[in-house]
């Protein structure tokens, strides 16, 4: 496309408003005002991260409901209630952690203001939470701290897979009216490091995507998942189809805390412990093991 | 007051009201940037004064985040309103606008299908231009459509525009729904309308076709007098009827499709503008169209102002303000006219 | 034979139905005519295809000698305006800008108006005379007022030929004589006018009349002799009767069922 000399003129003036002017700290060393756009950045910068470098956390940073880390927030970190990218430049921040949803437009708009981003990836296994985290650790140069983060997964993960070696793996449902979880979501690896199948798997979906009622009821999962006070719970006893297999007729439903469900950090180790403690009662006590405690 | 003073009050009016409101937008905001302060800053970079007035954080805000935005606001604005009052003289009826070219709903659709693919995440720009393809297809389809047994009468481009529109939408949705639970944000989103996060290559790629269609659009003046004054006096005065309604819907779309692929779907900027300014300016293009492009620009910059000033958790939608504030003009402005009969 | 507009055995269809089956008709520069007729006689058909709007399917409409679809449009629209009787202009227009857009056959879309076209737009008002209202909206106007202003457009289009359907049309009885007072001053300057008129009293005001029945010209001639004809008694299905007041006045007509 043409542009007009009108256009010209203020995309040359715009290229010469975007170096680094906002960012506090030099290019070369570790980031010292770092600020988080994503709960799960907060819950594990809050954890690695000496409190002053911490200087934006979202506004669910300290929602009991959403967050990991409630309470443990620095008082000193500007709670953001949304991504105001005005409010994000007069931090002066020197890295911005964003999710793997932010769309491509707005971090460029971010590079443009001479704002350096970081992308969490790959959050959808187990695995990839535990790159995620090292990678993080390596950003801000805080790699002790994340490999004791690691290190504490591995202790609850490791554990975990010792007491379930052999068990008979439960049929579970994630359902949330009118989404399941299939392959290639972080709720579909927590059910399976839990211990069980995931139904969602089983039926070739992926990702967070609908499942039609009759599906979900032809699929006849052995347990079904939902979240705690989300109102899925309701739904289902009202769902003419669903309250009608198996698994709610018996009573077998786990109703999980959100901040547990959604955790992408390394909380996620504590997620798959919960719910195999739900699963697996006999095998897997509710308290975590010695290693995993904080 | 005569007309021809009243008209020149006006265009006083809305020439001196459009540099306040640019202004005004780019010195409000989250991170409040002193007027004078803005003016000085650009001052500086046109080599006069002293440098960076506003301080690095100030100066970032003003020239990468804010004009991009105020600029894209005031080409939708200016845009929209020019596409309603040219249609508005097309069609012959005060409700004409936008919506009835059926480039919203494809540009959703190209919208959608970049969200769906993952392009939106991945690829800078791939959301905006996906839609600006989707408009332009839902374009030609009309026209092929419109075209295939033969010219299409008014009613005949109307009721194609429509449907296509309907086709559009159902395919919306039937990729919504089949759409991953995170990328369904983007895209509800980017429906509502708004600025958020836009730089300049999107003022950008708006400028390019929004500018020149208004400049075409401006120079079509007469013949739309002449259309409006129904088809067969038009043809009698030997206005080529058909040839000229082609090009005119063609470049509403030219700039209404980029115009929605970069801020998604505003409403009502291209009822509200020519509605209030025909009374005031006449009906005749040379005066109305130029006249509802200022009005249009000072309304949507205005609109998006508030938009980031008053949503604590989320931005408004733009789509929604104008909205909000078009429903309720057109309520009293009917019960004005309809006093009046 | 050549006048300034020509039928010569002209058929014109629209959509399927042929609504005239072979017109020969001719109008020369300062004459006037009355076309008259039933009903779905073909008479609006019959001045747009005058008008070069309509293609014929037989035959041919020949303007200045040539045949009228050889001309280039606008060349077409500076000799031959028409003036019908719906007006569907927006109610804001004022009339000076109303009747300014019968320049666009001579300015087109982008050349400016020069003292000529202003000249041409104060005499059509003048002749018409609705200066008065010439700032004002059309909406607030009559419905004679409107007819007028349409009128004016016509005139400032500068015609050597003046079409008309139905003019007087909505118009009240002043507003009837002022419109044919006008027609008559227009014909004094060298304007061939061609009128399509209902009332069969008022159509007599032009020396030419021109029966038109199911798609051909039944008859043609002076107002009495076409009024008086046996085609005009079979085309109306009525009785016409013609009478010459005691007092020396105009011919009057009286119109009886039979």
């Amino acid at each position: 496309m043409r542009l007009t000399p009108l256009a010209t003129a203020l995309l040359a003036l715009a290229s010469s408003a975007s170096t680094a002017s906002a960012a506090g700290g030099d290019a070369g060393g570790p980031p010292r005002r770092v600020v988080s756009l994503n709960l799960t950045a907060d819950e594990l910068l809050v954890e690695m991260l000496p409190p002053e470098r911490l200087v934006g956390v979202t506004r669910w940073a300290d929602d009991p409901e959403m967050s990991n880390v409630a309470g443990r927030v620095p008082a000193a970190a500007e709670r953001l209630p949304r991504a105001d990218l005005e409010r994000l430049i007069a931090l002066r921040p020197d890295l911005v952690v964003v999710s793997e949803y932010t769309d491509a437009d707005f971090l460029r708009l971010l590079e443009k203001s001479g704002l350096r981003h970081h992308r969490l990836s790959g959050l959808a296994s187990l695995a990839g939470i535990r790159a995620a985290i090292t990678d993080l650790g390596q950003l801000v140069a805080c790699p002790g701290a994340a490999a004791r983060l690691v290190a504490r997964m591995d202790a609850i993960l490791g554990e975990l897979a010792r007491r379930l070696d052999g068990a008979r793996r439960p049929r579970v449902l994630y359902w949330s009216d009118p989404h399941t979880a299939g392959a290639d979501s972080a709720l579909g690896s927590l059910i399976e490091a839990a211990g069980a199948v995931n139904v969602g798997r089983e039926l070739g979906l992926r990702g967070i995507v609908p499942i039609s009622g009759e599906r979900a009821f032809v699929a006849d999962p052995d347990v079904v998942l939902l979240t705690l006070g989300s109102g899925a719970a309701g739904s289902l006893r009202r769902h003419p189809l669903l309250s009608r297999t198996r698994a709610a007729r018996e009573g077998r439903v786990v109703e999980m805390p959100n901040r547990l469900l959604v955790a992408l950090s390394d909380r996620a180790a504590d997620a798959c412990w919960w719910l195999a403690a739900r699963l697996h009662p006999s095998l897997v006590p509710q308290a975590l093991p010695a290693g995993g405690n904080r | 007051m005569s007309e021809p003073a009243r008209r020149r009050l006006v265009f006083a009016v809305l020439a001196a009201a459009l540099p306040l409101a640019l202004l005004s937008a780019l010195s409000l905001g989250s991170v409040p940037l002193s007027p004078l302060g803005v003016i000085g800053s650009a001052a500086a970079r046109a080599g006069l004064g002293a440098p960076a007035p506003l301080g690095d954080v100030g100066e970032v805000i003003l020239w990468s985040v804010r004009l991009p935005r105020v600029l894209i606001a005031a080409l939708v604005g200016g845009g929209l309103a020019v596409v309603g009052a040219s249609l508005q003289s097309l069609f012959r009826n005060p409700l004409a606008d936008a919506g009835l070219l059926g480039v919203g709903p494809g540009a959703a659709l190209g919208a959608v299908i970049a969200v769906n693919l993952g392009w939106a995440q991945e690829r800078f720009l791939a959301l905006p231009l996906s839609a600006c393809a989707g408009a332009l297809l839902a374009l030609l389809l009309i026209y092929a459509l419109a075209h295939a047994g033969g010219r299409p009468s008014l009613s005949g481009l109307l009721l194609t525009g429509l449907a296509v529109s309907a086709v559009a939408a159902a395919g919306t949705s039937v990729l919504l729904v089949a759409t991953e639970e995170f990328r369904v944000r983007t895209v509800l989103f980017w429906l509502a309308g708004g600025l958020e996060g836009r730089g300049f290559e999107h003022a950008a790629l708006a400028a390019a076709f929004v500018l020149p269609g208004v400049a075409a659009l401006f120079l079509l003046s007469r013949p739309l007098d002449v259309l409006s004054l129904g088809e067969e006096e038009a043809a009698a005065l030997s206005l080529p009827v058909h040839a000229v309604r082609i090009v005119v819907f063609g470049l509403c779309a030219l700039v209404a499709g980029p115009v929605t692929a970069v801020a998604g779907s505003i409403p009502f900027v291209g009822l509200i503008a020519p509605h209030a300014l025909r009374g005031l300016v006449g009906p005749l293009g040379r005066h109305l169209l130029p006249a509802s492009f200022l009005a249009g620009a000072i309304l949507v910059v205005v609109a998006d102002l508030a938009a980031r000033s008053f949503g604590q958790y989320v931005e408004l939608p733009l789509g929604s303000v104008t909205a909000f504030v078009g429903a309720p003009y057109f309520v009293l402005a009917l019960r004005g006219q309809e006093g009046r009969e | 034979m050549s006048g300034l507009v020509e039928a010569r055995g002209l058929h014109v269809a629209r959509g399927r139905r042929e609504v005239l089956r072979g017109v020969d008709l001719a109008l020369s520069a300062g004459e006037a005519l009355a076309l008259v007729g039933p009903n779905a006689a073909g008479k609006s058909t019959l001045v747009r295809a005058l008008a070069g709007l309509l293609p014929a399917t037989q035959g041919e409409v020949r303007l200045d000698g040539r045949p009228i679809g050889s001309w280039p449009r606008p060349l077409v629209a500076r000799r031959v305006a028409l003036v019908a009787a719906d007006d569907e202009a927006p109610a804001r227009l004022r009339v000076e800008d109303r009747v300014a857009l019968g320049r666009y056959p001579h300015r087109g879309p982008l050349a400016a108006f020069t003292a000529e076209d202003r000249a041409a737009v104060a005499r059509a008002l003048r002749l018409t005379q609705i200066e008065h209202l010439a700032r004002r909206a059309l909406g607030t106007l009559s419905a004679g007022e409107r007819q007028l202003a349409l009128l004016a457009r016509g005139l400032a289009q500068e015609p050597a030929l003046l079409l008309l359907d139905e003019p007087a049309a909505h118009l009240d009885v002043r507003h009837q004589l002022h419109l044919f007072h006008v027609l008559d001053e227009v014909r004094r300057s060298g304007v061939a006018v061609l009128a399509v008129v209902h009332d069969l009293q008022r159509a007599a005001w032009a020396p030419r009349m021109a029966l038109l029945d199911r798609g051909r010209i039944a008859t043609e001639g002076p107002p009495a002799q076409v009024l008086e004809s046996a085609a005009a008694a079979q085309a109306f299905g009525i009785t016409i009767r013609g009478v010459t007041p005691g007092d020396g006045g105009e011919r009057l007509w009286r119109f009886e069922e039979r």
